[in-house]
């Protein structure tokens, strides 16, 4: 009986099989080990049919590996239909040899399990659907569906599973079964499948989070290999499928230049020394009507004048009210836009969650290539995530600005009028360049304002708190405060300064 | 009426499959009306088990156009098995 268990030789070097979701691959090191078994857990709903079908459709359209798909809950009509939506013609591939079907989804008549009993009959199936298409990779959808198919056996179950992962390694094959799990914290699978057949264990999560849904994805186990560690978040966007936003790669290691671009505003320049740096982030905090998004407006106009093209993502107000602000400031946005220099979106922040903000703000970047980019505000993202989600999505978009050497401005709304941080400031303060503070000051018995470059990665900047006033042409900068005791909340510099 | 057909879905020569075999052997002779038994290998027929749909092996099919029913094991257990399937015992049975 145990004929066929033979040891499997195990080359030194594992050659890797690409899952196609790009930011995945780079978790894992390049894809998954080829004739390797990988176990994809997660609740009802987490996405494991589509991260498994994926699996295939990237191996037939951009691999040349052909696969094969067995499915032990829904019948082939519905997996084809319900991928169709993705982009995924299963039923095409189907017709041109590139895929194979194994329908184990559970037959209508009545059944009987008498004594002991193999799954010789399916493994039988598998490869001979395998050998009709010549596939590469197989996947198995899902273990739990089988397991409960024979739910009085469990021994019997267990010994046949891993026959079956065995027998397909054997044949040298990349397979991917998925497994149910009941909680998201807690046992890996029910029944514990992934203990007897999984070289690998991946797990997909779809917690509520702040009244929230996020999608994560997580290597858990990689036998004989190195992979990242911690939950990566991932969106299932329609056409697409299952897409990861890549956490690995944020070593902070950008190359930085030392090419200087102007912040829009001459004398803010001046007191930056000489500018904002051109793969770098600065962030323009303050309380509300400081004159955040005139700085934005500035930013944005400074690099348009100066041949860049540049595009603003507005979360707080509409195209509307930010072309009829920029008008009062003497700046034509839609003059710019006409001209292609200048692109405007506007979004409400809980029209979708971060990791589709983040992939929408990566994919209008890479698609119209700008100098400069304006986020207005951060602090409205933040509303809608959990804190933990926002911190990866800031840390994903500033690397992903630095890499494409543009130069970043985003700005955060702190709570209290004079002084004080926000969350944003805190998470945010560390990861920019520069930070550059916008507060009401009181001086005697006038409100000012007052503006301080409090941090410039790199290079000298001026040290003093400057007021400053806004007209119909703009921000105009004037004198230091000789005296200003008290403007920024108590540990406030020494906090930025960490 | 259309004679009954007793299909044995098999794989190759293992023992729980030779046992299969033996006890549907027997299992024939005791059974009335008489019904017509075929006994499929997976392994030497693989398609013929995808249109059929098997996944374990020893499957006996019971290939009845009104109530199809199908058991799974080495058919040790006779009485249990003409229960489930229906069928009668011969009379004359000794």
């Amino acid at each position: 009986m145990s004929s066929h268990l033979r040891e499997i030789e195990i080359p030194d070097v594992l050659e890797r099989v690409k899952t196609g979701v790009d930011a995945f691959d780079e978790l894992v090191m390049g894809g998954l080990p080829r004739a390797r078994t990988t176990v994809v857990g997660g609740t009802p709903g987490s996405g494991k049919t589509i991260f498994a079908t994926q699996f295939l459709a990237h191996g037939i359209t951009k691999y040349g590996e052909n696969g094969v798909l067995v499915t032990f809950e829904e019948p082939p009509s519905d997996i084809e239909a319900n991928m169709r939506g993705f982009g995924w013609d299963l039923t095409a591939w189907r017709h041109a040899g590139q895929l194979a079907i194994v329908d184990a989804s559970p037959s209508t008549g009545d059944e009987l399990v008498i004594g002991d009993f193999d799954l010789a009959g399916l493994l039988a199936r598998i490869l001979h659907a395998v050998q009709s298409v010549n596939a590469k990779r197989v996947v198995l959808d899902s273990l739990t569906q089988l397991f409960d198919h024979f739910i009085g056996d469990p021994t019997v179950l267990r010994r046949e599973l891993f026959r079956i992962a065995a027998a397909l390694k054997q044949a040298g094959l990349t397979v991917l079964m998925t497994a149910e799990r009941s909680t998201e914290y807690g046992e890996i699978t029910r029944h514990r499948l992934e203990e007897f057949v999984a070289d690998n264990v991946i797990i997909l999560r779809n917690v509520l989070q702040r009244e929230k849904r996020r999608r994560t994805i997580e290597v858990l186990k990689m036998r004989g290999s190195h992979h990242a560690e911690g939950e990566a978040p991932f969106t299932i966007l329609g056409g697409q499928g299952l897409v990861a936003v890549p956490l690995s790669s944020l070593r902070l290691e950008q190359q930085s230049s030392m090419i200087r671009v102007t912040s829009g505003n001459p004398a803010i320049d001046e007191m930056c020394g000489g500018g904002f740096f051109r793969d770098s982030v600065t962030l323009v905090s303050g309380a509300t009507g400081t004159g955040k998004t005139l700085l934005v407006t500035n930013f944005l106009a400074g690099g348009v004048a100066a041949g860049e093209k540049a595009v603003l993502f507005g979360y707080e107000e509409s195209r509307g009210q930010l072309f009829r602000n920029a008008i009062g400031w003497g700046v034509d946005f839609a003059q710019m836009e006409a001209d292609g220099r200048l692109r405007v979106f506007c979004l409400y922040p809980e029209a979708q969650g971060l990791a589709d903000h983040l992939l929408a703000i990566q994919n209008l970047v890479d698609e119209i290539k700008p100098n400069r980019i304006a986020i207005d505000s951060i602090s409205a993202l933040e509303r809608v995530s959990p804190e933990s989600g926002f911190r990866e999505f800031l840390i994903s978009l500033t690397s992903f600005i630095k890499k494409r050497e543009i130069a970043g401005l985003y700005t955060a709304t702190s709570k209290s009028l004079i002084g004080g941080e926000t969350a944003s400031e805190q998470h945010i303060s560390t990861l920019t360049d520069s930070i550059i503070l916008l507060r009401y000051m009181q001086e005697h018995e006038t409100m000012h304002r007052g503006l301080m470059v409090l941090k410039m990665r790199g290079s000298e900047h001026a040290k003093e708190i400057r007021r400053f006033t806004i007209d119909g042409r703009g921000m105009h900068l004037g004198e230091p405060f000789k005296a200003a005791p008290n403007v920024f909340a108590s540990g406030d510099i020494d906090y930025y300064r960490r | 009426m259309k004679d009954s057909l007793l299909r044995l879905y098999i794989a190759g020569k293992s023992a729980i499959s030779q046992r299969a075999e033996q006890n549907l052997d027997q299992l024939r002779h005791l059974i009335q009306p008489a019904c017509r038994i075929e006994i499929i290998d997976v392994l030497v027929n693989p398609e013929v088990a995808e249109r059929a749909g098997i996944l374990a092996t020893p499957t006996l099919s019971y290939e009845h156009p009104e109530r199809p029913r199908r058991i799974i094991g080495d058919l040790g257990d006779t009485k249990r098995i003409l229960e489930f399937l229906g069928l009668e015992l011969k009379e004359s049975n000794g």
